[in-house]
């Protein structure tokens, strides 16, 4: 099932890349991608730096929506800053945030591919000068990696699996090799990132497609490529956050922001059933350029 | 015998002559008001570049203002209990308030006199329903809000698949609407109290929302064409719509005023005023994007304009305004308790109290 619904989803990627959507920056350098861990919640799009530029429509729109700091009235606090969303054929809208105060003038009714819509900034909860790009899908009723509908981008680096655990009640265990623990049902964890491809230093993006395989058989999928809202109530999947009338959850998985993330960059990969024996554990991570990287533990079970 | 009828006709007419005689000679010696004249009466003005802390030292009374940056609380007679600048913005009701940065973890909430209340932990930004009963966060993507308990507990939290454009606050009620055309009503406990996906329009999107003390659900509601709809009842069953002449495609201010009766509604260079039970609609001209709106019972008052200048108009619900005035003022706040108005522009604060002789 899980197959076929990824199997969707780059169907999906497929018409609608096919569908002519192009990155909102000239020259975009992707420094935050969709899934990432944000405090209490999923990053529900991808942030692209490189300074202070003109931000373009992925195609020709219509204007949906629009928020201008300090203008008029506002019966929210908004954390996206001036904003613009834009509705495209398909059923599509993309959401341009953090825009730079008086560079959104220009914006009209109707919007061409090459109108610049607006100017990167840092309005609103920002760190700094970036844009944050959201996608839309209206028909589906879900939140798209955008990477799904517009251009791939050049990566040639592997994420990096950089430690496994397993936990056993509160008791957090470093996976290594010739471990030996107890038989019972264990949670698995990952600290998991990839990298950009444009700099030497650390700087951490989310992996695309996490898997957890025990003996030769695939135990969990994490895959970010949308987000769908669950209701209270919903027959499917993990139950819900405690208190949440509602909540999105993986397309797939239904793993809501707490069933993925222990903590920024540690990745609750699913529970698996330890038997006295060998069992071997392998975590595949994927990026979505296809760059893969894999660990493999065989772990000793006792009594 | 005719010039007797005759004699007796010309006193007559005399007669019918004297009131308009005595008229003028009572005027003068007893003169009367010929109508009842309203004015706006200056009572006091207050300089909003001090910084105030008086700290705990609440009192009944004081109510709160925010004039662009700045925020703070008065006394009806003018005296400035506190007065500060919003870190990044500052979320205000009666009894406290939240004064935080564009990147919070936490946040804090003061008193009206900026003594400590509470800190909870918050990624997102907060929310306050103005009697200060509710505290809400909203994600700082718009994906989702949480209601917070003092302790900071989540009481309930809702994640969407499209971003909140709108919310109205009643006590412990949220009404959410939403980028897809959704709008929800959340109660106390998180509880759906009702749900509406107005259908009709090319592009479904909600613009604004508000909720009146009588229990009724507004909202202005999709692109092409724009409607405003009405939801009341025990189970907001009797729905009403109407078609509005505007194409916004940004949020729409929309208030009820204090007991329900009227709707004021942002429209294109003008304050659409809406009284749903009578089904009765009137005008008034506002030139510009509406900065300001504020409805008493008597008497409402309302802003508009750009960035430089500001057009302040002062109307009974329903009625022509009883004053309108422009001001070289980039923010204006306004609100009205009974037959006073307090009005901020810019960097003052001033009271005015209408005046009927």
């Amino acid at each position: 099932m899980k197959r076929l619904l990824a199997g969707l989803l780059l169907a999906l990627a497929g018409v609608l890349g096919a569908a002519g959507f192009e990155w909102p920056l000239k020259n975009p350098i992707l420094t935050a991608t969709f899934g990432e861990h944000r405090g209490d919640h999923f990053h529900n799009g991808v942030d692209l730096g490189g300074g202070e530029q003109p931000v373009f429509p992925i195609a020709e729109g219509e204007l949906v929506f629009m928020h201008e700091e300090d203008a008029g009235l506002s019966s929210l606090p908004v954390g996206l800053g001036n904003f613009v969303v834009l509705q495209h054929h398909g059923g599509i809208r993309s959401v341009y945030a953090h825009l730079k105060s008086g560079s959104m003038e220009d914006v009209q009714e109707s919007v061409a591919r090459d109108l610049a819509i607006g100017v990167v900034g840092e309005s609103g909860y920002s760190a700094g000068k970036h844009l944050h790009l959201s996608v839309i899908d209206t028909e589906m009723g879900t939140i798209i990696n955008p990477h799904l509908i517009l251009p791939p981008l050049v990566d040639n680096q592997k994420p990096v699996i950089r430690d496994l655990f397993v936990r056993s009640g509160k008791e957090l265990v470093r996976l290594a090799a010739g471990l030996t623990v107890r038989r019972g049902e264990v949670e698995v964890l990952g600290s998991i990132y990839d990298l950009r491809p444009d700099v030497s230093f650390l700087w951490r993006l989310a992996p695309y497609k996490i898997y957890l395989y025990q003996d030769g058989r695939e135990r969990t999928s994490l895959i970010f490529g949308s987000l769908h809202e669950r209701e209270r109530g919903s027959q499917t999947g993990v139950p819900l956050a405690a208190g949440a009338v509602s909540e999105l959850t993986l397309v797939g998985g239904e793993q809501g922001f707490r069933g993925v993330f222990e903590e920024p960059w540690l990745y609750r990969l699913g529970f698996i059933t330890l038997t006295p024996g060998e069992t071997s554990v392998v975590v595949f991570a994927s990026d979505f350029a296809g760059n893969e990287s894999s660990r493999e533990y065989l772990i000793r079970v006792t009594e | 015998m005719s010039e007797s009828i005759f004699a007796r006709k010309k006193k007559s007419r005399l007669w019918i002559a004297v009131p308009f005689l005595l008229l003028p000679l009572y005027l003068f010696f007893f003169p009367r008001p010929v109508g009842r004249e309203t004015f706006l009466r200056p009572v006091w003005r207050l300089d909003l570049r001090l910084e105030v802390a008086e700290g705990k030292t609440v009192e009944a009374g004081v109510f709160p203002f925010r004039v662009g940056k700045r925020f703070g609380y008065v006394t009806h007679d003018g005296r400035l209990l506190y007065g500060a600048t919003a870190r990044h913005q500052v979320a205000l009701s009666e009894k406290g308030f939240i004064n935080y940065g564009s990147r919070p973890d936490h946040v804090v909430f003061m008193d009206p006199g900026g003594g400590f209340e509470f800190s909870v932990q918050s990624y997102g930004y907060p929310l306050l329903d103005a009697g200060g009963e509710a505290l809400y966060s909203v994600n700082t993507d718009l994906g989702g809000l949480k209601r917070l308990g003092p302790d900071g507990e989540i009481l309930w939290q809702g994640e969407f698949s499209a971003p909140i454009t709108s919310a109205a606050l009643r006590g412990e009620e949220c009404l959410v609407g939403l980028l897809d055309g959704r709008a929800v009503l959340y109660g106390p406990a998180g509880e759906t109290l009702f749900r509406i996906d107005p259908s009709g329009s090319r592009i479904p999107v909600i613009l604004g929302t508000a909720l009146s003390v009588t229990g009724t659900a507004a909202l202005v509601s999709g692109i092409d064409p724009q409607k405003l709809v009405l939801a009341q009842g025990e189970r907001f069953e009797t729905q009403r719509v109407v078609e509005l002449a505007s194409d916004f495609r940004r949020e729409v201010a929309l208030r009820f005023g204090p007991d329900g009766r009227f709707l004021y509604v942002e429209q294109e260079n003008e304050l659409m005023m809406f009284e749903p039970a009578r089904e009765r609609i009137a005008r008034l001209p506002l030139p510009g994007r509406l900065k300001s709106l504020s409805a008493g019972r008597e008497f409402a008052i309302a802003a508009s304009g750009d960035a430089g200048t500001s057009r302040l108009a002062v109307f009974r619900p329903l009625a022509a305004p009883l004053a309108m005035a422009s001001l070289p003022a980039a923010s204006v706040w306004s609100t009205v308790s009974g037959r006073s108005l307090f009005v901020g522009l810019d960097e003052e604060l001033l009271r005015a109290d209408v005046v009927e002789q």
